[in-house]
């Protein structure tokens, strides 16, 4: 029968002890990949000018976001918007808004939220409210933003979502901010009365942390 | 042909106003494609798809009221219809 020696015994518990060490330091961190197959994820934009509303969405979302429930503050990732899956209803309008002078979508295709940390964060229950802090990146101009979000915690209803396929968290994040055409070089001189120079983002978006 | 055209000027008119008035009188630019929003009941989030289907906007209803008024306008250019001396004389 084979009995281990000390030496034996002393390097299981050592294989153990480092095996478990990372583990129980990133118990809390949790990666959520937005990349959603169903395409609910959205976002949705709108231009209010005097004389014309202009209103659309963008499916095309996908990125990873990991959070740290210990330090949410910590929070990063990055949100992708397929350029090129931005919608408005009018087929002309939808041609221009691709076209190089707006959007530019086949130069610049991805539009980019870095974010790189939280404040102000509350929370009540499995839902947050918070500063997300980060950089927005459209048509190749990087700016530095600070939008309020809100994020709410799902746990095991991936399993629900997938028809039990998977099983895991989910992680819901919903923003509304502004940003200005001119600062991202959106045609500027596209008379404001007509086109809104302030457009207006709306988020709302689920990432999924499967189960390991 | 003056009272032809007069007649499908105004046709055209009422076409454009009732189909444009149909739609719920939009006062933006013609659609393409329609927004139709479905709730994700575990996320609680509104998925937004597309139907493509054509809703007439001012656009349309300029167009069509400019098509009315060419016409209208072309009408004009004819020559009302005279009775004959024949006619007159009998």
């Amino acid at each position: 029968m084979f009995r281990p020696t000390f030496s034996t015994a002393s390097a299981r518990l050592l294989t153990v002890l480092v095996l478990a060490t990372p583990l129980s330091v990133r118990a809390a961190e949790q990666t959520f990949d937005f990349k959603d197959p169903k395409g609910v994820n959205n976002a949705t934009f709108k231009l209010d000018a005097p004389l014309e509303t202009i209103t659309g969405s963008a499916n095309g979302v996908s990125g990873t976001l990991t959070i740290d429930r210990d330090q949410p503050a910590a929070t990063k990732g990055t949100i992708v918007i397929a350029a090129p899956s931005l919608h408005v209803e009018n087929a002309a309008m939808k041609e221009h808004l691709h076209g190089k002078d707006w959007i530019d979508s086949k130069t610049h295709p991805e539009i980019k939220f870095t974010v790189t940390g939280l404040s102000d964060f509350k929370m009540d229950g499995d839902t947050a409210t918070a500063t997300v802090a980060g950089t927005f990146s459209l048509k190749g101009t990087e700016k530095p933003v600070a939008v309020p979000a809100k994020v709410t915690l799902l746990p095991g209803m991936l399993a629900k979502r997938t028809n039990g396929k998977m099983e895991g968290d989910l992680l819901v994040i919903r923003s509304t901010f502004t940003i200005k055409r001119s600062d991202y070089g959106i045609n500027p001189a596209a008379p404001t009365d007509k086109v809104a120079d302030e457009i207006e983002i709306s988020l709302a978006i689920a990432g999924a942390s499967p189960k390991k | 042909m003056r009272r032809a055209l007069r007649f499908l000027a105004l046709l055209i008119a009422i076409a454009t106003i009732a189909w444009w008035a149909a739609a719920g009188a939009p006062w933006g630019w013609s659609k393409n494609s329609v927004a139709v929003k479905t709730l994700d009941d575990i996320t609680g989030i509104e998925q937004i798809t597309y139907e493509n289907r054509f809703v007439p906007g001012v656009d349309t209803l300029a167009i069509g009221g400019a098509a009315a008024v060419v016409l209208a306008g072309l009408s004009f250019a004819f020559r009302p219809a005279r009775r004959s001396r024949n006619w007159v004389r009998r």
